[in-house]
């Protein structure tokens, strides 16, 4: 395999999280190195946060701090734009603004950028997109095709693989909460992460909403809200349907302020009955003491319930 | 066998539009519509109590609206799809109004493929069974013609009246409005816009050669129901302000020259669609500052995700152009002081900078 | 006799004023709180401000009001030039320090930045929502602490390691405050930890976006604390001005606006005895029930507010 000089910056934040093994096996089967951001940490959300208007998500400021990080350190940072993958299929509008909205922000610091574009709603699926990633990158169309074919594969293996486990998960003995978040933020390591940590520090088995087959998910997120419009909110609307008899409880997860979560977690708590269920916004303010305030008395509501304390 | 009772049917407030709901409703769908009260800080106490509280503040507002249209006896809620979080705005409201113990019809365009023309049929007929399709499609046109009028007119309006020393833009614009209300047929609405066209036109205005002009973008819903931001046009107006907006219904919907179209002025700034409204405002805002407006006024609701990722683009054109751009966020508590205090500053910034540039 | 200016400045937490002659000159200068009580603190305020002030050289000819209560002092005073605090401000700085570039000023509710060209402002930014990061949110902090809010600035300069403290939100701050005091860091990093969040808080929401270049100007209640100072000191890596008289810009700015203006009214402190009474009145019109502000001299109402339509106009 020949090796270009070009290097592809991908940040470890937003879409990493769904796509990160489409992106590494597409860029290694083109022989183009790729370096990632590190794992957010307070610094990244400071830079990310001095980026990003004020009332801007906390998934977008740790976006931005990951973007910051990669500014010179690589030819290109990957930014996608992912706008509609179907009808009432669409993506935030964030993720559709995302490309441009990083290069108005950094357009003066000499950085350049490398998107690719899916928006079905244009007809313009991932496949077409991904070859014009290849092209942009001097990649043969065939070659790139072929790149984007076995890193999709791997990907759909990937996924398969981590729902296999969550299944396992489903059936050991124990206290079992689902949380229902978007990966990126569930995920992070500064952020999300320190929820189920603390659940497994606590005996609790965390299990995740939107760690389940995909297609399914979206067919039975319809059920639950008829006209959900958003493919994330439906993979998790159709995971809480999957598995809400297989948990104690569940936690719905949201980076302040989540603009679909708003609403769908609403609507959640107003149709979903007869499971404990927590609210929890995470900002970039929120002390971890607060948090594990919170997880812990839910916990205890629901050993209560069950006579387990 | 009796006649079924009409269908009362009701879309919340928005801005002035009503009136053009109404007449569709009335006379092309043959339904009776009603008319939801105008909007007050009850109806926004109303929809900020029921609703989740970090949503989109019209949201808020127009479920306060729905709630006083059922109050008012409406039996048929319609809602629209949309592009960001409008096209959920349906089904959670229904939700929400249901557990409030509402008992009605809710039709949510979000249900329907609206791109087909064989669904808005479904939609027609699910409205009323019996609806003529021609004399439908008449009256629906009419309809949209006072849209056209209505924006038209709320335009000139808005560039002019800080410059009428008579008053009689105000009562112009008022007899229009409630002729607009009461319209009935085409030779009603032909007749109100006949009307306020010359009452417009013969008012001679005290106009300075170079008067301040700032144009406003923003958020679809804020930037143009002035209950929702405060009615800042008014206010601007009221200091002498030439007040360009480009957002409205007719401009966005029924004219809209090609987003590709316009999307080709703005492609140095942005190379995609980034949101419903993106690319008509950055459009818009770089038109104004290219003609040589004094200033920029950006308008929307608390946590509005697209607009606020159009705020560094509009950053940019307010660093490459030196022109400065006003930020407006409303929440259900934005204070009328407030807003006062800033616009005034903003108008004495640009009338200072404007004698000394 | 010269002429001279009257400026009063009255926000929710102080009441300033100042008289100047045509030179800008300070004649006479007083700063008191306000507490709750604005036509009380103005009449106070008049009344040292008259202490100081040479009543056979000078004659006041024209009076500007400003501050959050402009329009209702405006109103007792009988003044020639209301305005807004924002303008007032960049008028009063540009005046004193004509090459400025950068006004940053943080009060008691209100923070700002003002951008200035050639003595001209020419971009300016407001916080938008809530009152984080501002003088009221300091010295509910300081009172949390058991300090004065005087006290803050010596504290914060004696901190080697400040503690991060989340600000942006009043709620959050208070219980990430509480949270760092339990786990027993000591008190002075708290504090320069508070005062690094104000300055940090200041900059990602009212400085968002704009480039703030250097002479910088720092104005406002909070501008008299150190402890911020240094704060944004640090985060710029310039110089931050601030004016002995910082607190007293927006008079200052007012009373050149007063003096600049074209209207005329001589003012003999007369109003110091009068009676001024407010009274609220909820207009019933429609269901926005506003509230509507009646001011009264004695029995004899002279002005009222607060209503959004005509509707209002028969109420009082």
């Amino acid at each position: 395999m020949k090796h270009s000089a070009v290097t592809v910056g991908l940040p470890r934040a937003m879409l990493y999280y769904r796509y990160r093994i489409l992106w590494s096996v597409f860029f290694q089967e083109l022989g183009i190195r790729t370096v990632i951001s590190g794992p957010t940490d307070r610094e990244i959300l400071e830079q990310g946060s001095v980026l990003a208007i004020d009332e801007a998500c906390l998934s977008l400021k740790i976006y931005l701090g990951h973007v910051r990080a990669l500014v010179d350190k690589c030819d290109y940072i990957l930014i996608p734009r992912v706008a509609s993958l179907g009808r009432h299929r669409d993506m935030c509008t964030r993720f559709q603004a995302l490309p441009d909205l990083v290069d108005n922000l950094f357009r003066n610091s000499g950085q350049r950028f490398l998107s690719y574009n899916v928006d079905l709603s244009a007809k313009r699926d991932e496949e077409t997109a991904f070859l014009e990633l290849g092209r942009a990158l001097s990649a043969a169309p065939k070659e790139a095709r072929r790149a984007y074919r076995t890193a999709k594969k791997a990907e759909l293996a990937h996924h398969k693989a981590r729902v296999q486990k969550q299944e396992q998960l489903c059936h050991q003995e124990g206290l079992k909460i689902l949380i229902a978040a978007h990966s990126y933020l569930v995920e992070d390591p500064y952020v999300g992460r320190t929820v189920t940590d603390y659940l497994r520090s606590a005996g609790v088995i965390p299990l995740r909403a939107d760690l389940v087959d995909r297609d399914a998910a979206l067919k039975r997120g319809m059920e639950l809200s008829p006209t959900c419009k958003w493919e994330l909110s439906r993979e998790i609307l159709g995971g809480i349907l999957q598995r809400r008899r297989d948990v104690d409880g569940i936690i719905l997860l949201s980076a302040f302020p989540c603009g679909p979560d708003a609403m769908v977690n609403e609507l959640i708590t107003r149709r979903v009955k007869g499971v404990p269920m927590l609210n929890l916004v995470l900002d970039s303010q929120t002390g971890t003491a607060g948090v594990e305030t919170r997880l812990e008395s839910f916990i205890d509501i629901i050993r209560l319930k069950e006579g387990k304390l | 066998m009796a006649e079924r009772a009409l269908r009362k049917l009701s879309f919340p407030r928005y801005a002035e539009y009503n009136c053009a709901l109404k007449y569709i409703t009335e006379q092309a769908l043959g339904c009776k519509y009603v008319m939801p009260p105008v909007l007050t800080r009850r109806t926004m106490e109303l929809g900020a109590k029921h609703s989740p509280e970090f949503v989109c503040t019209p949201f808020k507002t127009v479920l306060g609206s729905m709630i006083e249209a059922l109050e008012a006896g409406a039996d048929t809620l319609l809602m629209t799809h949309g592009l960001c979080r409008l096209g959920y705005y349906g089904e959670l409201s229904d939700q929400i109004l249901r557990d409030l113990g509402y008992q009605f019809e809710f039709i949510n365009l979000a249900e329907y493929d609206m791109s087909r023309k064989k669904e808005l049929l479904r939609v027609i007929r699910r409205i009323n069974p019996k609806v003529n399709p021609a004399r439908c499609l008449a009256q629906f046109m009419e309809g949209l013609r006072m849209v056209e009028y209505l924006d038209e007119v709320t335009a000139e309006y808005y560039k002019g009246r800080g410059f009428d020393p008579t008053g009689g833009y105000d009562r112009a614009y008022r007899d229009f409005l409630t002729a607009m209300f009461t319209a009935r047929g085409r030779a009603d609405v032909e007749q109100g816009y006949r009307a306020v066209k010359s009452a417009l036109g013969s008012i001679p205005l005290d106009k300075p050669a170079q008067p301040l002009r700032v144009g406003i973008v923003g958020e679809f819903y804020t930037v143009m129901d002035a209950f929702s931001n405060l009615e800042i046009e008014q206010k601007l107006s009221d200091m002498r302000l030439e007040v360009h907006r480009w957002m409205n219904v007719t401009n966005q919907f029924l004219h809209y020259n090609g987003q590709r179209n316009m999307h080709i002025k703005i492609a140095d700034l942005c190379a995609y669609e980034m949101g419903p409204t993106a690319t008509a405002n950055i459009w818009y805002a770089r038109e104004c500052a290219e003609r040589g407006f004094d200033g920029l006024i950006h308008i929307k609701s608390a946590s509005c995700t697209p607009e606020i990722d159009v705020m560094p683009v509009l950053q940019n054109i307010s660093t490459d152009y030196k022109i400065p751009v006003l930020y407006l966020t409303y929440d259900a508590q934005t204070s009328d002081v407030g807003l006062q205090t800033r616009l005034e500053a903003f108008y004495d910034m640009i009338a200072m900078r404007k004698k000394v540039f | 006799m010269e002429h001279a200016y009257l400026g009063v400045d009255v926000g929710s937490i102080s009441t300033k004023g100042v008289i100047i002659d045509r030179e800008n000159n300070l004649l006479a200068s007083q700063y008191i709180w306000t507490q709750g009580n604005p036509i009380g603190a103005v009449k106070e305020l008049l009344g040292l401000l008259e202490g100081q002030f040479d009543k056979t050289k000078y004659k006041i000819v024209a009076t500007g009001a400003t501050g959050s209560a402009r329009k209702l002092v405006g109103t007792i005073l009988g003044a020639t030039m209301v305005k807004n605090e924002i303008t007032a401000h960049a008028v009063g700085t540009t005046t004193f320090y004509p090459d400025v570039r950068t006004i940053l000023e943080i009060g008691g509710q209100d923070s700002k930045i003002i951008l200035v060209e050639n003595a001209v402002a020419v971009d300016y930014a407001m916080n938008t929502l809530c009152a984080a990061g501002t003088g009221a949110f300091l010295s509910s902090q300081a009172k949390r602490l058991g300090i004065e809010v005087e006290e803050i600035g010596d504290y914060a300069l004696r901190s080697t390691h400040p503690t991060q403290i989340a600000a942006r939100c009043t709620v959050f701050a208070e219980s990430d405050l509480v949270h760092k005091i339990q786990m027993g860091h000591p008190r002075e990093d708290i504090i320069a930890g508070v005062c690094n969040a104000v300055a940090a808080n200041y900059l990602s929401n009212v400085g968002k976006g704009k480039k703030i270049l250097s002479p910088v100007v720092f104005q406002g209640g909070v501008s008299k604390n150190k402890g911020v100072v240094a704060a944004f000191e640090r985060a710029l890596g310039c110089k931050v001005i601030v004016d002995p008289n910082g607190h007293l810009m927006g008079a200052l700015g007012v009373a050149i606006l007063a003096k600049k203006g074209s209207k005329r009214q001589e003012f003999d402190f007369s109003v110091e005895n009068m009676d001024f009474r407010t009274r609220e009145a909820s207009c019933g019109q429609c269901s926005n029930h506003c509230e509507i502000i009646c001011v009264y001299r004695g029995d004899e109402l002279i002005d009222a507010w607060g209503n959004r339509c005509e509707r209002g106009e028969r109420v009082h």
